[in-house]
Parts: structure tokens; C-alpha cells; sequence
């Protein structure tokens, strides 16, 4: 079967409709095609070892593809993006790498997109400060939630693309890595229809079992296992959410809390399932199952800095027995400068019951006790800014 | 919980009158294995946490096995076809794995990584690298997405460090982890 051109639109079935097998190939066949084998992109830079300039936001050339199921992207020709060749929203995740352990500055992995043609645009993720121990390189990683839906030519002037960025700020121009599997990539893989077309607030399937003789099929049971299962599986509940107004501080603990501060996410860029509040700055799960969750704490610190984390405030039965408790990720050095742009990430798959609860959160430690602020560097949601991201996976 | 075939197009050939089974097979394990997935994840727990050595890529020794339907992971004893702590995937397709490893100590270098074997010539890909806070123990957490051969190639996730660490398994807000959960057939 040649990969579909469109989203379905599974039929709602009345008794006493035919059961014909184009209707089949339609709402089931499409969606298994689409859903088991959704628009994949890997690539990575394992040649090039592309020149960035001091504080330059730079796409990444993606020199070496090791996936690309429906040819968005070409190594030869604009190598940085890849296009967006069927509607949806993607999940996207990057990393890069200089070859610089000089100790001076920092580097930050980012995604870049562009929509209709329009300007490139990049939403910076994890921000370290560079090593300053040979051949010991940071390696920070991006991850963003990026709706294509001006699709189906590759390297078209108004085709929606995204790519990988990188920035640094040494002083110098320095390359990016191409030793051996510490290579600069960006993935990024369909998770769910456009916005547009999408059929939300559904239970997840069931996956009943068919009716057996003397039982007939029914158009409920179709409609629960063939138009609702579709429906959910090709809309699943995605959210994501960040902070808009840049004034929030974030007072110094020398240890991590049992509970972390709630970053105030106040903004939602997608939220199909309606399970974001900006006033509480809680995701509530809307339907059980597994989720692919990501934090990013971003902060303005100082020069006392000492560490920062972003962690995850989880309420739950499936952890800790039941008690609210905030999950740490990655811990990590600041870029310890007079208003320094900082950034950590938190990233796990938790499995959650409906109604469970997650908040965002961040720490910083200071050695004289100085508030950190939570950035937004660019009055939106691109630049550096604390985010937070989920994405229903399995049942 | 239920496991399924690898999803597969089905066919619902014209002028074919379907059995129950065929409507099994097309359209409740197709359905079913999309929306279960193929999902492992784990974590450790062992009090004394897991020592890590300098400079050499150590495999997470995950002790407490949250789900693992398909039944991929080796322990400490490995399996007939992969080593020690591995997961072996089991249909051919593509894999987001994601690892995060918290440490006691401070003021390293600090790197997720995972091992492949064959799909990826049994080498070792290095995710999120970073350096520690000196006073606070810190965490690294990578992702990536592989390929990986149905019931030969198996996954090892896990961590290398600048000197000697140890990690933290202090509590459930700093367990090490890795979650595996299946993306495309390819």
C-alpha cells in the first residue's frame, strides 16, 4: 500500500450498513499505515564537522540520513531540513556537540522550524557550559512538539520544515563534533493529526475481541472499535505548555527538595485533551496510559551560580507509593555569568492513571543564596524558555 | 497485559467474506499492538547504588522492572542471545530509548549512552553529556531512536563518567532509568 496521502475520516457506522472493504481500507488500513508506520525522520552530521560562529544561531547540516520514510529530507540539497511530507504534529529531539573544551562559554541544542515560508524560528533547549578538560565536550539535547501541516515538497519555498540548531558563545568559531558516535542529530517522528482535523476527548480502545456466532456485529461495536479506536489513535492526547512572562523567581536550595517550585507555565501551544490549567500550572492525565514527558527549566542565574535542574512533580499511585514527589533530571553546572542564560531538561515515560497530576519544576543552588529568575528570553514561546511536553504512547 | 503481532497493513480483499478470525487479525491486533506498543521500562533501585567506572561505557544495572510485556530484559545472567542487562527487542522496527542516570558525585563529566548491537555494529552511541555540580550530586538524561532487528539485536543503556561515581539510588525522586517504547515498523 503506497503511504497515504491524507488523514482518514473514519465513518460513523448505522445498522444496517454494508460492511464494504473499501470502508475497511479506508479507516482502518489508512490508519494502521499511518499510525504503525508513522513519517520518521533520523539524520545526523558524521562528516562534516560544520563551522559555528560565536553566538551565531546555526543549522545543523545533516550530512548522513539513517532514516527517512517518506524522502523529506536530501543530503546534497538545503541538508539542514528536513520537510514536513504528510500533516500532523511531530515530536522532535536534537543534540549537538563542538569539539571545544576550553571552558569558556556554553552551548545549547535547539530545534528550528519554519512555516509557510516564513522566517526561520528556534526554540533552544538544555544550555551547558563548555568543559574545560580535553577532549570532555558537552553534549546538550532539544526537544520540541512541531505542527507541519504545509507538506509534500521537498525543499518547496512554503513547505514546513524543521532542523537542528546549535549556538555557542567561546569567543571563536569552533566546529561540531564528528567523532565517533558523538554525533550532532535530529529525529523527529508523527504523533498525531493537525489540529484542524483531529477528533479529541475519546476513552482509549479497548481493542474488543470480535463478536463470534451466534453474536452479530453491531454498528456500536464499529463505532467503538473502528471510528473511535481510529480516531484516538491518529489524535492521541498531546499537550504542550510554557512560560510566557519571564518575572517568576527561583529562590537557592543547597539540596533538592522533596517537592520542587513549580515553574509557572502560564502559556499552552497545544493541549488536544484540554489538560493543562495556566492557573495551576498542573497537567492532569485525561486518559491512562504511558506518556513521553519533557521538562525544561530555563534561568537567568548569576555568578554564584552553583547548579540548576529541571525535575517533574509527580501525583501518582504507579510512584512513591502515592505521595506527591518531585522527580529530578539532569543536574547540572550553570553557565555562572551576570544574567546567564541557563537551561536544564527533565525527560521520562511514566505510566499514568487518569486524573494523576504533573507540574513542572526547577531548582538552582547558590552559593550566596541569590534568586535565579525563570527566563523567557524572547517575549514567545522560541528562544530559551522553561517548557513542558506530553505525549500519550501506549495503553 | 496483552501483547499483539506487529502491526501490519491488512489486505480486506474485495468479494472475500471474512471470518471472525480474519476480523482478529485485520483489525483488533493491528489496533491493539498500536495502541498497547511495545513497552519496557525499569529502574534502580539497589541501596548502594551501582559503581561506575572511569572512561568505560557502563550498562545500567536495572533492578526493578516496571513492565516488559514482551519479555526482553536480562538480568545479571544475560540470555541465550544477548548479554547482561540488555533488553532484546521483539519485532524489527525503530526504538526511542531513553536513559537518565543520576550520581552521587559532583564536579564530572557525566554521560548517558547506549550500546546496539549488530543494528548498529555493536557500538556505543553517546547521548546528553554534562558536567556535575560540585556540591550536588547530578543527572544526565539522553534519548535517542534506533533500529534494532526483531529478537537479535538488544539494547544496553546506560552511562560513562570521568571518574570513578557512583549512582543515586537514594530514593524514587533520583532513581536511574530507561524507557523503551517502540516507533515504526520501518
Amino acid at each position: 500500500m503506497p503511504y497515504p496521502f491524507a488523514i482518514p475520516s473514519p465513518r460513523t457506522w448505522s445498522n444496517g450498513m454494508g460492511v464494504k472493504a473499501p470502508y475497511l481500507r479506508t479507516d482502518v488500513g489508512t490508519t494502521v499505515a499511518i499510525a504503525g508506520t508513522p513519517a520518521m525522520f533520523s539524520g545526523s552530521q558524521i562528516t562534516t564537522g560544520e563551522s559555528i560562529g560565536t553566538s551565531t544561531p546555526t543549522q545543523v547540516i545533516l550530512d548522513t540520513e539513517q532514516y527517512d520514510n517518506l524522502g523529506g529530507h536530501t543530503s546534497n540539497i538545503l541538508p539542514w531540513n528536513y520537510y514536513g511530507m504528510f500533516p500532523g504534529w511531530y515530536l522532535c529531539i536534537s543534540a549537538t556537540q563542538i569539539a571545544y573544551s576550553g571552558g569558556v562559554g556554553g552551548i545549547s541544542a535547539g530545534i528550528g522550524a519554519s512555516f509557510a515560508g516564513g522566517t526561520l524560528v528556534y526554540y533552544w533547549g538544555q544550555r551547558l557550559p563548555n568543559s574545560a578538560t580535553a577532549s570532555q565536550f558537552s553534549f546538550p539535547v532539544a526537544a520540541k512538539l512541531i505542527q507541519m501541516t504545509n507538506v509534500g515538497t521537498l525543499g518547496g519555498a512554503t513547505n514546513d520544515y524543521v532542523c537542528a540548531m546549535a549556538i555557542q558563545d567561546t569567543g571563536a568559531t569552533q566546529n561540531l563534533t564528528s567523532a565517533t558516535h558523538r554525533w550532532p542529530y535530529l529525529q523527529c517522528w508523527w504523533v498525531a493529526s493537525p489540529t484542524s482535523v483531529g477528533t479529541g476527548g475519546l476513552a482509549v480502545p479497548t481493542n474488543d475481541a470480535w463478536p463470534l456466532p451466534p453474536s452479530i456485529v453491531t454498528a456500536a461495536f464499529l463505532n467503538k472499535n473502528i471510528r473511535d479506536t481510529a480516531n484516538f489513535v491518529l489524535y492521541p492526547p498531546i499537550c504542550e505548555a510554557y512560560y510566557l512572562a519571564g518575572t517568576a523567581t527561583l529562590a537557592s536550595q543547597s539540596s533538592f527538595p522533596a517537592t520542587g517550585t513549580t515553574i509557572p507555565l502560564d502559556t499552552a501551544t497545544v493541549d488536544n485533551y484540554s489538560a493543562f490549567s495556566t492557573s495551576t500550572h498542573t497537567w492532569t492525565a485525561p486518559v491512562a496510559g504511558v506518556y513521553w514527558v519533557w521538562v525544561q527549566c530555563a534561568l537567568t542565574m548569576s555568578t554564584t551560580s552553583l547548579a540548576l535542574a529541571a525535575g517533574l512533580t509527580v501525583s501518582s499511585a504507579n510512584y512513591n507509593a502515592g505521595t506527591a514527589f518531585t522527580m529530578w533530571g539532569s543536574g547540572q553546572q550553570p553557565n555562572a555569568v551576570t544574567g546567564g542564560f541557563n537551561a536544564a531538561v527533565f525527560r521520562r515515560k511514566l505510566r499514568l492513571n487518569a486524573g494523576d497530576t504533573l507540574k513542572p519544576a526547577g531548582w538552582q543552588h547558590d552559593s550566596g543564596t541569590a534568586t535565579a529568575t525563570f527566563l523567557n528570553s524572547n517575549g514567545n514561546d522560541q528562544g530559551y524558555v522553561s517548557r513542558m511536553i506530553t505525549c500519550w504512547r501506549a495503553a | 497485559m496483552t501483547t499483539f503481532p506487529q502491526a501490519m497493513v491488512p489486505p480486506f480483499p474485495a468479494g472475500y467474506g471474512p471470518l471472525p478470525a480474519d476480523m482478529t487479525a485485520w483489525v483488533r491486533n493491528n489496533f491493539g499492538f498500536i495502541t498497547t506498543n511495545t513497552v519496557f521500562r525499569a529502574e534502580q533501585h539497589a541501596a548502594a547504588g551501582q559503581a561506575l567506572s572511569s572512561a568505560t561505557f557502563d550498562a545500567l544495572q536495572l533492578d526493578t522492572i516496571l513492565e516488559d510485556p514482551y519479555s526482553g530484559w536480562a538480568g545479571s545472567g544475560g540470555g541465550t542471545a544477548q548479554p547482561a542487562w540488555s533488553w532484546l527487542a521483539p519485532y524489527t522496527g525503530w526504538y526511542e530509548v531513553s536513559v537518565t542516570v543520576p550520581i552521587t558525585a559532583g564536579a564530572i563529566w557525566l554521560s548517558a549512552a547506549i550500546t546496539i548491537s549488530i543494528g548498529m555494529g555493536g557500538v556505543t552511541q553517546w547521548l546528553d553529556s554534562i558536567l556535575t555540580p560540585s556540591a550536588t550530586g547530578g543527572a544526565c538524561s539522553g534519548a535517542i531512536v534506533v533500529p534494532c532487528a526483531g529478537g537479535i539485536d538488544y539494547i544496553q543503556a546506560g552511562t560513562a563518567v570521568s571518574a570513578n561515581a557512583t549512582t543515586d539510588t537514594s530514593g524514587a525522586a533520583r532513581y536511574p532509568s530507561v524507557e523503551i517504547t517502540y516507533i515504526s515498523g520501518g
